[in-house]
């Protein structure tokens, strides 16, 4: 909780070779997930606390109030390792495309989850579509 | 005739050869390809440069497929292919390492219209093919799953302030560059705050290492050129 596996997320997909990507680490990622999800509801329960006492919640600054902001930071924390990991895979496997083109080894598929093939596919056909417009071919090798 | 007038004469005439030769289509594209290689953002697109270099690489082919089918000498042959080839080169290059900036910052430049115009129209059918795609990837993948508040993408939650969670280029970074005229007037970004309005001058064809963001609309004018 509070941000620590989270971290490990990160450090997983910072402490692996650029360029590289590690196989996609479900567990850890819905365990982030679940966190946040946990922190909310402990966040909920802490406004509610200060609304039975008859405190206004925006203005009152009382330990429910640090506690609350406490979870608000965990979850915010979450949210950014969480995106972090997926948008640097992103770039990551657009990076990848460029070097390979638009066909996928195996050893690599093995190691992208379900969405992040399909961003792959995607995204190869919007550079595709781009290089057919202007009439020219840039994963040649220059 | 003395000798001064004939000297006189040829200096001219090697100013105009340089005045010809830097003003091409090839050496105007040089010049477009190393400012966006150089620069931090991405820059205007040059369309009419563009189109006529396409129309000039079109040209080429078609010269290097006639003099292949009347058998001219493979030497002169393959010098208006090398010439052919470092033309493509330039234009790949140049639209390659475009794609690459709009592929790093694409939701930054989709917001901001000054950058937003800065596009050629198929480079903005690209970008924004692009933000959907990475935007429906983080929403699938992280987004939908979080508490309703914080499942922007583009924010961290629902009370940030401003778009918090968009990457952009750093305009303070360090750039080699060169003026052709004398320039003055320009207000350095990155002195210490009370130098900060000492104004800053730049000698013709002499290099300077500069912060980007000091010389941009000198940049976007023409007047200053990256290395």
């Amino acid at each position: 909780m509070y941000g620590r596996k989270a971290s490990q997320l990160v450090k997983e997909f910072a402490s692996g070779e650029k360029g590289q990507l590690t196989p996609f680490n479900n567990d850890l990622f819905d365990q982030v997930v679940a966190e946040c999800s946990q922190h909310h509801g402990e966040l909920q329960s802490l406004i509610r606390k200060m609304q039975e006492k008859g405190l206004d919640v925006q203005t009152a600054r009382n330990a429910d109030h640090y506690g609350a902001l406490i979870h608000l930071f965990s979850i915010v924390r979450n949210k950014r390792c969480l995106t972090a990991y997926v948008y640097n895979r992103a770039e990551t496997i657009r990076n990848l495309l460029w070097k390979i083109g638009p066909v996928i080894p195996k050893e690599i598929e093995e190691n992208l989850n379900h969405w992040e093939e399909e961003y792959f596919k995607k995204h190869s056909a919007a550079l595709k579509s781009y290089m057919s417009k202007v009439l020219v071919d840039l994963t040649v090798t220059l | 005739m003395a000798s001064g007038s004939v000297e006189g004469e040829q200096s001219s005439l090697a100013d105009d050869y340089d005045a010809l030769i830097s003003t091409t289509d090839v050496e105007l594209l040089k010049r477009a390809w190393r400012n966006e290689k150089a620069a931090p953002e991405i820059l205007r697109f040059e369309s009419d440069l563009i189109t006529r270099v396409r129309e000039q690489i079109e040209l080429m082919e078609e010269t290097v497929e006639e003099k292949l089918t009347v058998g001219t000498d493979p030497l002169s042959v393959s010098l208006y292919q090398m010439d052919l080839d470092r033309t493509l080169f330039l234009l790949r290059s140049y639209l390659r390492i475009r794609i690459l900036k709009i592929e790093k910052y694409m939701f930054h430049i989709r917001k901001t219209e000054e950058l937003w115009n800065r596009l050629s129209k198929d480079e903005k059918f690209f970008t924004e093919r692009c933000t959907d795609d990475l935007k429906k990837h983080l929403e699938e993948s992280v987004l939908s799953k979080l508490p309703e508040n914080y499942q922007s993408y583009e924010r961290q939650s629902v009370i940030s302030e401003e778009d918090d969670m968009v990457p952009e280029p750093r305009l303070d970074t360090f750039v080699l560059c060169r003026s052709k005229e004398y320039l003055t007037g320009i207000q350095l970004e990155d002195g210490p705050v009370d130098d900060r309005s000492k104004l800053f001058e730049m000698e013709p064809d002499v290099l300077y290492f500069i912060c980007y963001k000091s010389i941009k609309p000198l940049v976007e004018s023409g007047k200053i050129d990256l290395l």
